[in-house]
């Protein structure tokens, strides 16, 4: 290991390092033990700088953990996933009925007029609520993480949106609309055929503590 | 100088900044990225641990599950708050997990959860148990603190600016009137220094320092 790679990785610790460069260096430090004690040991001496206390030298939780992740799948970021670009536009067809069906449900259904403010809203909880995987909090999600996940069942293939990715695309969207869409869509909604929709739940970090 | 006691820890933004840059390499799917960043926040996980768990090993496991935890979680991880305060908080949770499932009581009981400075400031209530641990971390700080004070002086003002200060490189510049280059290299030296300290110190019996990684 070269002074140039150990100055790099001196960078990299204190998070200076540009991006191309630490992506070399990362590839570089999982082939090169030498480079990952140096990494461990650079951390210790900030850690001990930091500290008013001792601070004990971890000595296999890196190799262990490491070890560990390598044997579990990869899974990407839970955010709501969103359709596709090109199922999108093949679905906007869909849609159009859908949201023509949900007008037309707005003016028949006469108890959820636009006099009452809080409809669109309650009309969405009662669109989302059921199929939606309640996750309270990160404490709930590492324990169990696999509840992160609400794998959908498959789609028909007609070319209409699934209610489930129009529920997703709604949860992603909801504070963008109009009343009136939101109001419309979200009865179109209800009206659809029932299945579990895909939402996959962030876990949120701020109450990870609670 | 002397740098023990010096207790408000800033932990740098631009430190942070990187974490979440590599956080987003492993929503990616790049897991070096996560070893890169055990392998930077072990030691510190492992001493919070260490103020629940007096056993080692059994806090080394904690640690483990810990960092497995927030692995399994990442994917969920939006950068709301910095990735040490998100790990923290997994890591106590574990510990007080642990330290129900074993029907234990814990070291110290009133941590505020919220203060990692609090965490800090009881550092010595729970210090590790076995004579060797003992004599490792005490070694650890002795060794580090006097590779410190044996480094020129523009090598010390420069990592103590950078790890007790939290100031960027292009801060350290600036106060220091020196291009950013010069910074990121004393910095490199300062540290090679002390690890070169280190090293004998794990080299010279307390522990092998292929067993620090």
């Amino acid at each position: 290991m070269t002074d140039r790679i150990k100055e790099q990785l001196s960078t990299f610790v204190d998070g200076e390092l540009p991006d191309q460069e630490t992506a070399l260096l990362l590839k570089r430090l999982e082939r090169d033990d030498e480079l990952r004690g140096a990494l461990s040991r650079y951390s210790l001496i900030g850690a001990v700088l930091r500290s008013d206390g001792d601070v004990p030298a971890a000595r296999q939780v890196a190799a262990r953990v490491s070890a560990a992740i390598a044997r579990e799948p990869f899974r990407a970021a839970a955010f709501v996933r969103l359709p596709d670009r090109d199922s999108l536009l093949h679905s906007v067809a869909g849609l159009a009925v859908a949201a023509g069906v949900a007008f037309g449900a707005v003016l028949i259904v006469p108890q959820v007029g636009p006099q009452d403010p809080a409809a669109p809203e309650a009309l969405m909880a009662q669109a989302v609520e059921s199929p939606i995987e309640p996750v309270s909090d990160v404490a709930d999600v590492v324990d169990e993480p696999a509840a992160i996940y609400v794998t959908p069942p498959a789609t028909d293939s007609t070319g209409g949106i699934a209610p489930a990715q129009l529920a997703n695309y709604l949860v992603a969207h909801y504070g963008y609309a109009s009343p009136l869409v939101r109001r419309s869509v979200g009865v179109g909604l209800m009206s659809a055929p029932g299945e579990p929709a895909l939402v996959e739940v962030a876990p949120r970090e701020g109450q990870a503590g609670k | 100088m002397h740098v023990e006691g010096a207790a408000q820890a800033i932990e740098p933004m631009r430190a942070e900044a990187g974490d979440i840059a590599l956080v987003r390499r492993v929503q990616k799917g790049d897991k070096a990225a996560f070893d890169a960043l055990v392998l930077k926040y072990q030691h510190k996980v492992l001493k919070l641990v260490q103020r629940y768990v007096r056993n080692p090993a059994e806090a080394e496991d904690i640690a483990q599950e810990a960092f497995i935890k927030a692995y399994r979680a990442l994917p969920g991880f939006r950068g709301d708050s910095a990735f040490y305060t998100w790990l923290y908080r997994i890591a106590i949770n574990t510990a007080k997990n642990a330290l129900v499932a074993s029907r234990r009581r814990p070291v110290s009981y009133d941590l505020d959860l919220q203060d990692g400075t609090q965490v800090q400031a009881h550092a010595r209530l729970a210090d590790t148990e076995t004579p060797e641990a003992l004599a490792l971390t005490d070694e650890i700080r002795r060794t580090v603190n006097e590779a410190i004070e044996a480094l020129p002086d523009d090598l010390r003002l420069a990592i103590v600016l950078r790890e007790l200060e939290g100031l960027s490189y292009e801060d350290i510049a600036r106060t220091m009137e020196c291009p950013v280059g010069t910074v990121r290299s004393r910095i490199f030296r300062a540290r090679e220094a002390i690890d070169r300290s280190l090293r004998e110190v794990f080299d010279g019996g307390l522990g092998r320092i292929g067993d620090l990684e």
